[in-house]
């Protein structure tokens, strides 16, 4: 018996990293799990693999979170089928770094596009459908970067925390309606953005880490399933730290 | 020799940009706290990485200062950027209009290197390890810069001869107590023989490492994105000029190339090569990857404005003639060749390579002239691909050897111009964003840097 046995699910942005660690944790606690990605077509479809051989099933779903239009019409693809979402985790991302002098408008739109603008459209027309039922949960991946300065991040640490306050806005607007709305905030991990990061910049980050060691995808996952669950249905609006005290 | 005649009109403007390069220079000399004088500073020097060594914060502060003191707004848009690559992209913008480019528009589909990823054996570098406990006085002789290099990052120098002419372009990589450089000679000469020659009976070691070795790259800017799925996304983090091995995996990996665009090379053991060449290739086929020669990547350096040791390196020149000023330190003494140097010094050359554009063919070996008057000669040339224009290098007589000056050469004309003659995509795409796969949902802009660069 798994958490999610039959259980509906939407990650965004699994064709790798955290996204699709998730996806996969899903999957193995039975979910039928919905592979969201926008440009790389050949990794989703190894997650989708993952997922299969961790004895879910699951479909890929393709559209671009700048473009509401895509992101409406897939989210109708997505209950077309009649099948409710259960759980929407917005886990898609991207960065823009430079100083904030020389970043340039449109870095800075486009990263709030994606992480912002394109999760609330997403949230909304899951939202929807949640409330119809009465039903669902969505779980946000913030990042540490909305809780300390993070220099040369200014998009998307500003991008993360309007995810933060979404979350608490939403948890409130449709906690009565029985859809609760979370996030996780990872710190710096060994999967995603973690390893992608300027190695000096990767460094500094472990330094303040108390922990030591950055986070294993799994331990994210933990803390996305336990969300997203039963276990947490007392849980509205929180936003739970995973990131091995780096925000202490 | 009399200074050659220059007409007033032509006078003018040289002046103009003089005027405007000495104060780049005072305000990044004054800024950076670099101990240099000003004329140490060549227009062609790189501001970021190897060059005048700026970090981002560098760049911040010189913006605010170049507003402040010229009036002028840098545009707070991507192709920005183009406008902080070399002192004379600098001097452009303050000068309000790009010089130079005859640029019009790509020709057919761009080379695999400036549009996606390009493999290609390195089979001009040579490698070398050098070891031992005389191996840093052996390098501090030979390389005419202070050999500060921290472990796992590399320095960009040359090994100059007696003369001072340049015989081989380096890159000093510190691994741990020995070093790796990776050479580019100059034909006829062997840096094995000369750090030999220089170490005489001092304990250093030195090791080709080509028959054990291969060294691959791959350039372009979405090379590291192919670099991730071959050895990982750490990669992405590499810092420019910093190096790691892969653990067991028999292979060293690079950050630096001379395209102007994402470089990577590895230097693998041989018996593994083909192997990882096979992995790249089968990873390449969702890049378009493109397997291309020398020829290539030397077009792609000399658009971006790349010191090339096998063609206007190979002409007896020295770094001051050269526009190598910054690879060279004029407070170091007792390497090879700082005895010419300095008698070089004493009487300031009266020539200097200039980058060169023209909508006509261009040859190395073609006279170059001004209204009729011989002043120099093309030491480099090829026809770009990306630009639809025909580049080169050519030593110019001294008032000559300025962006913005129409030339003659052979039956056709020329212009000079300030390199990088073009925007890298690679300075516009960001592996926290961007992918090969999805590059049809960006909107590239063109590579011809008039798109972005001026005032707004």
């Amino acid at each position: 018996m798994g958490r999610f046995d039959g259980a509906h699910v939407l990650v965004t942005g699994a064709s790798r990293g955290l996204g699709r660690a998730v996806a996969v944790a899903f999957a193995r606690e039975g979910a039928f799990v919905r592979i969201h990605y926008q440009g790389r077509a050949d990794q989703a479809a190894v997650t989708l693999e993952q997922v299969r051989s961790a004895g879910g099933s699951g479909e890929l779903l393709r559209f671009d979170l700048r473009d509401k239009a895509q992101i409406e019409e897939g989210l109708r693809a997505v209950l077309a089928g009649g099948r409710p979402l259960d759980v929407l985790v917005n886990n898609a991302a991207i960065l823009c770094d430079a100083p904030a002098a020389l970043l340039s408008s449109e870095d800075f739109d486009e990263v709030l596009a994606v992480n912002l603008s394109g999760l609330f459209t997403c949230s909304r027309a899951a939202a929807r459908s949640m409330l119809a039922r009465g039903k669902g949960a969505i779980v946000n991946v913030a990042s540490v970067a909305a809780l300390r300065a993070s220099p040369g991040q200014a998009a998307y640490s500003a991008s993360k925390a309007g995810v933060l306050a979404l979350t608490r806005t939403l948890a409130v607007e449709l906690g009565p309606k029985g859809v609760r709305v979370n996030a996780v905030v990872p710190g710096l991990f060994d999967e995603g953005m973690g390893p992608r990061l300027d190695r000096r910049v990767r460094e500094r980050m472990l330094e303040a880490t108390p922990a030591g060691r950055p986070g294993r995808a799994s331990e994210l996952c933990e803390a996305v399933l336990f969300l997203a669950s039963d276990q947490a249905s007392y849980v509205l609006g929180h936003a739970l730290v995973v990131d091995g005290g780096l925000s202490l | 020799m009399s200074p050659p005649e220059v007409p007033e009109p032509l006078r003018e403007a040289l002046d103009a940009r003089r005027a405007v390069l000495d104060q780049v220079r005072a305000m990044l000399i004054r800024q950076l706290y670099l101990r240099r004088e000003p004329d140490e500073i060549d227009p062609d020097t790189p501001l970021f990485g190897s060059g005048l060594g700026l970090d981002s914060v560098d760049a911040v502060e010189l913006l605010v200062n170049l507003e402040a003191a010229s009036g002028i707004r840098v545009p707070d848009n991507r192709a920005a950027v183009s406008s902080l690559r070399t002192v004379g992209s600098i001097v452009d913008l303050l000068m309000g209009a790009p010089p130079g480019s005859t640029a019009v528009a790509p020709e057919g589909p761009l080379p695999a290197v400036r549009a996606s990823v390009a493999l290609s054996a390195q089979l001009h570098v040579r490698c070398l390890r050098v070891r031992g406990e005389g191996a840093s006085q052996l390098l501090e002789r030979a390389c005419p810069r202070e050999l500060f290099v921290r472990d796992s990052q590399m320095l960009h120098t040359l090994l100059l001869d007696e003369a001072a002419t340049t015989a081989a372009d380096v890159y000093v990589c510190r691994d741990d107590e020995a070093f790796l450089l990776m050479v580019e000679e100059r034909p006829g000469f062997s840096a094995g023989d000369h750090l030999r020659a220089a170490a005489g009976p001092a304990s250093v070691e030195i090791q080709p490492l080509d028959e054990t070795h291969q060294l691959v790259s791959l350039d372009g800017p979405y090379a590291w994105e192919l670099m991730a799925e071959l050895v990982g996304p750490h990669v992405v983090g590499l810092p420019y000029m910093s190096f790691f091995h892969g653990e067991g995996q028999g292979w060293t990996c690079f950050r630096a190339g001379k395209t102007g665009e994402y470089g990577y090379a590895l230097l693998v053991e041989r018996p593994r090569a083909a192997e990882l060449v096979a992995r790249i290739q089968e990873l390449g086929r969702s890049f378009d990857l493109e397997e291309v020669g020398q020829d290539a990547l030397d077009q792609c350096a000399l658009e971006n404005g790349f010191f090339n040791i096998r063609r206007e390196g190979s002409a007896g020149l020295t770094p001051l003639e050269l526009q190598l000023q910054w690879r060279v330190s004029r407070r170091k003494a007792g390497f090879i060749g700082a005895e010419a140097l300095a008698r070089h010094l004493k009487e300031p050359p009266r020539r200097r390579v200039q980058c060169v554009t023209s909508p006509g063919p261009l040859a190395a070996g073609d006279a170059v002239s001004f209204e009729g008057r011989p002043v120099g000669t093309l030491l480099n040339a090829g026809r770009s691909p990306s630009l639809g224009a025909w580049v080169g290098l050519a030593l110019l007589e001294l008032p000559f050897a300025s962006p913005g000056v129409d030339l003659e050469v052979g039956a056709g004309t020329a212009r000079t111009a300030s390199p990088p003659l073009l925007l890298n995509r690679s300075l516009l795409v960001s592996p926290h964003r961007d992918s090969y796969h999805n590059r049809t949902a960006r909107d590239l802009p063109p590579l011809d840097p008039k798109g972005g660069r001026g005032p707004v």
